[in-house]
């Protein structure tokens, strides 16, 4: 069983594994960056820490203003970072190999993989190209 | 035995034999019937010996026997000479050589050439001044060729470099054997390569004829042999190592300091069950002293002394002097100054850059003359300081020079202080010696000297007066983690300002600023400074006018400037931390940093968001 976390972005809906994400926080004070690009909201002080904040419909090049009030704290080997997303949804179970391969040529480079939930059609992330899409706003 | 468990502690302790080695090898340089000294530079080299030969490390063993043994007639002598000065300092590094080896793991070099080469013995001195030629270059070969480094940068209309670099590379196979290549030929594979191939290499055949060998081939440009990278290492070594050796008195400092946490904590639990909250008040405010009290001991472990470092340019200079045939006295000051390990790290090449720089161009046209190493603390700054007695910088050659080069305009030139004009030297490629010579070229590393230093957080200022010599001073951070920095505010947003980096922090009022055509000016100190907005650098909004003007005095790229803020807020003492990967990319951050009341703040980085605007324009 895959235990996953769905959350929207724009009018989508992704989801990401409960395993790689470390924690859901919502309402903190986000400090901008003194002149970080617009994907990087800034960063929380968490447990101690600074993390920075990625606006994730602003990295995925949805058009967005909205405020992503819910970050979603990545698990150590990311980082770690946080993800601002506009809305969560309650978790979800899925069977192993719910994700199906083979329609790969249709998808968008930061998808995983798409599988149906209840008649609806939820995307799951992928964090590496997440990653490096965040290296590429940061250096340029 | 088991080697490998013990093999830390005797590179350790080797080490340190070692330092003490050349240490007073460089004493008995000015004072060389100094029996007592003779007698310690013996007993460290017979430390040596025994710990290698316990240790079953032969060559090791053997070198430091050969050391022990001329060290003994020395001794019996009551003196000991320059030359031999020199050849003891060789057998040094071959030492520190043979104990890389050990660290690695490699095989240990053949000593064969030194012992052949050298030897104090009354009866090997006919020998000795057969193959004194050998001594200098004899000394680090063995039966192995030493390896070089070969690089080859190719010309630039070389549409696709990587199948020319990956039979370069197997050329160079031919030559002898590749040890290690940037990029290695998988990264060639991939194509991550820009027409630059740098390899170390193994050979038997001398430079001058590999570089004939590649010079047929009409893509390649230029072919150099770096030896740079192998010494600068090897300078490293000595103070780098994974582990941190503390004293026992610091130590026990950190356990009695735990003993008493346990014990506040009963204390706090008592105070609670039997809710006596005076008790408890009482108990948090011993809590928050130890924890205080704790942090400073910690940050402790990782201050180390200057004195290593200060050892090795007092080596560096001994052998400037040798080879430049001058006679150059080094007074030192301060070594005993503490300062975080991470940073005298990075001090090891400016400093030796700078050392070079002060015989080699300072020192120039004279016989003899004195260079000042000084280390002294001011608050929580630690500034090192290099002074030469030579002939000074020649403010009107740079004037000239930027001219030329088309740094400045004429203009420019001329309402340049001197001050600020020393500071081009800092420029890349910024060289006024007409004559680069092997030791160096003032102006080819004093770039990265700055680079270095502003890179942890510091700054260098540079001082001359003509005829009379020159003065470098760094200005440090005590530690990387730990610094005060100057709170700011631009736009309702609170930013800090590393300390060192502040020259001064001032209030001044509308009717001090001038204009010359867009650019705002302020008169500070004796030279009009040009303004920055903060605002506009972080594409704020523009701030409404009225009241004075608070300005951060800092020095970017080598120039003075005033950094208009909106408010000084004031000083104080953070724990920095570096934003992890890829953040730390991002131009204008140098980290970031949680005040006393939760509020996250970052470092601003003036010269890298300065870089990115003009990047921009």
């Amino acid at each position: 069983m895959n235990q996953l976390l769905p959350f929207v972005v724009g009018t989508e809906t992704y989801a990401l594994e409960l395993i790689d994400i470390q924690e859901i926080v919502e309402n903190l004070n986000i400090y901008p960056f003194p002149a970080a690009p617009e994907q990087i909201s800034g960063a929380i002080a968490f447990h101690g820490r600074i993390v920075p904040v990625v606006n994730l419909p602003h990295l995925l090049g949805f058009n967005a203003e909205s405020v992503c009030p819910r970050l979603i704290v990545l698990a150590n080997k990311y980082g770690p970072f946080a993800l601002a997303v506009d809305q969560l949804r309650p978790l979800i179970g899925m069977e192993k190999g719910f994700i199906k391969d083979d329609d790969s040529t249709l998808k968008q480079p930061y998808v995983r993989g798409v599988f149906a939930w209840r008649e609806e059609m939820i995307s799951l992330l992928d964090l590496k190209y997440v990653e490096a899409a965040i290296e590429t706003a940061c250096i340029s | 035995m088991d080697k490998a468990k013990y093999r830390a502690m005797f590179l350790a302790e080797a080490a340190e034999h070692l330092q003490a080695m050349s240490e007073i090898l460089l004493r008995l340089d000015n004072d060389p019937e100094n029996r007592q000294e003779i007698d310690a530079l013996f007993r460290e080299a017979h430390s040596i010996k025994g710990m290698a030969a316990t240790m079953e490390y032969q060559e090791t063993a053997r070198l430091a026997h050969r050391l022990e043994d001329d060290l003994d007639l020395c001794r019996k002598r009551g003196h000991i000479s320059a030359d031999e000065i020199d050849q003891m300092l060789a057998g040094v590094d071959l030492l520190e050589a043979l104990l890389e080896d050990i660290k690695e793991d490699r095989p240990e070099r053949n000593v064969d050439s030194y012992l052949q080469a050298t030897g104090l013995s009354e009866q090997r001195e006919v020998e000795l001044q057969s193959s004194k030629t050998e001594v200098g270059g004899g000394l680090c070969s063995t039966n192995d060729p030493q390896p070089i480094l070969v690089q080859i940068q190719l010309a630039d209309t070389v549409p696709v470099p990587a199948p020319r670099l990956l039979v370069l590379l197997k050329r160079m196979g031919d030559f002898g054997t590749v040890l290690n290549s940037w990029p290695t030929q998988e990264q060639i594979l991939t194509d991550k390569v820009n027409g630059r191939l740098l390899v170390q290499l193994r050979s038997h055949q001398p430079a001058e004829q590999i570089h004939a060998q590649l010079a047929t081939y009409s893509e390649v440009e230029e072919i150099s042999f770096p030896e740079h990278v192998a010494s600068s290492n090897q300078d490293r070594s000595v103070l780098k190592g994974a582990s941190v050796r503390v004293s026992t008195e610091r130590l026990d400092h950190l356990i009695n300091l735990t003993g008493e946490l346990i014990t506040t904590r009963y204390q706090l639990q008592n105070a609670l069950k039997k809710r006596q909250w005076r008790d408890l008040d009482d108990g948090v405010g011993q809590l928050s002293q130890l924890v205080k009290n704790l942090h400073h001991q910690v940050l402790q472990v990782r201050m180390v002394s200057l004195q290593a470092l200060f050892s090795r340019l007092s080596r560096t200079v001994h052998d400037l002097a040798r080879t430049s045939g001058k006679k150059i006295e080094l007074q030192t000051q301060g070594a005993d100054i503490e300062i975080d390990r991470a940073i005298v790290e990075e001090l090891v090449d400016p400093l030796t850059h700078m050392i070079r720089n002060a015989v080699d161009h300072g020192l120039k046209a004279r016989e003899s003359g004195t260079i000042r190493l000084k280390a002294w603390r001011d608050r929580d700054q630690v500034l090192v300081q290099v002074t030469d007695d030579g002939a000074g910088i020649d403010p009107e050659a740079i004037r000239q020079l930027a001219r030329q080069r088309g740094l400045l305009t004429s203009s420019q030139v001329k309402a340049l202080r001197d001050y600020d004009l020393y500071q081009l030297i800092c420029q890349p490629g910024f060289s006024t010696s007409q004559a680069v010579t092997d030791i160096s070229g003032r102006g080819v590393g004093m770039d990265v000297v700055k680079t270095t230093i502003e890179g942890i957080g510091g700054l260098v200022l540079i001082d001359s007066n003509l005829g009379e010599g020159t003065s470098i001073t760094l200005k440090l951070p005590l530690s990387l983690a730990i610094i005060r920095v100057l709170l700011i505010e631009s736009d309702g947003a609170r930013m800090a300002i590393p300390i060192p980096r502040v020259i001064q922090a001032i209030e001044v009022s509308p009717t001090e600023i001038h204009s010359s055509g867009k650019q705002l000016m302020v008169y500070f100190q004796d030279a009009f400074i040009p303004l920055l907005s903060l605002r506009k650098m972080l594409n704020q909004p523009k701030k409404p006018q009225g009241g004075s003007i608070s300005l951060v005095v800092s020095e970017v790229m080598g120039r003075r400037v005033g950094l208009v803020v909106d408010r000084l807020v004031g000083q104080q003492e953070v724990f920095v931390q570096r934003l992890s990967p890829p953040f730390d990319q991002i131009p204008g951050c140098h980290g970031g940093t949680i005040l006393g009341d939760g509020q996250g703040i970052f470092l601003l980085d003036l010269q890298s968001l300065l870089e990115r605007r003009k990047k921009a324009v």
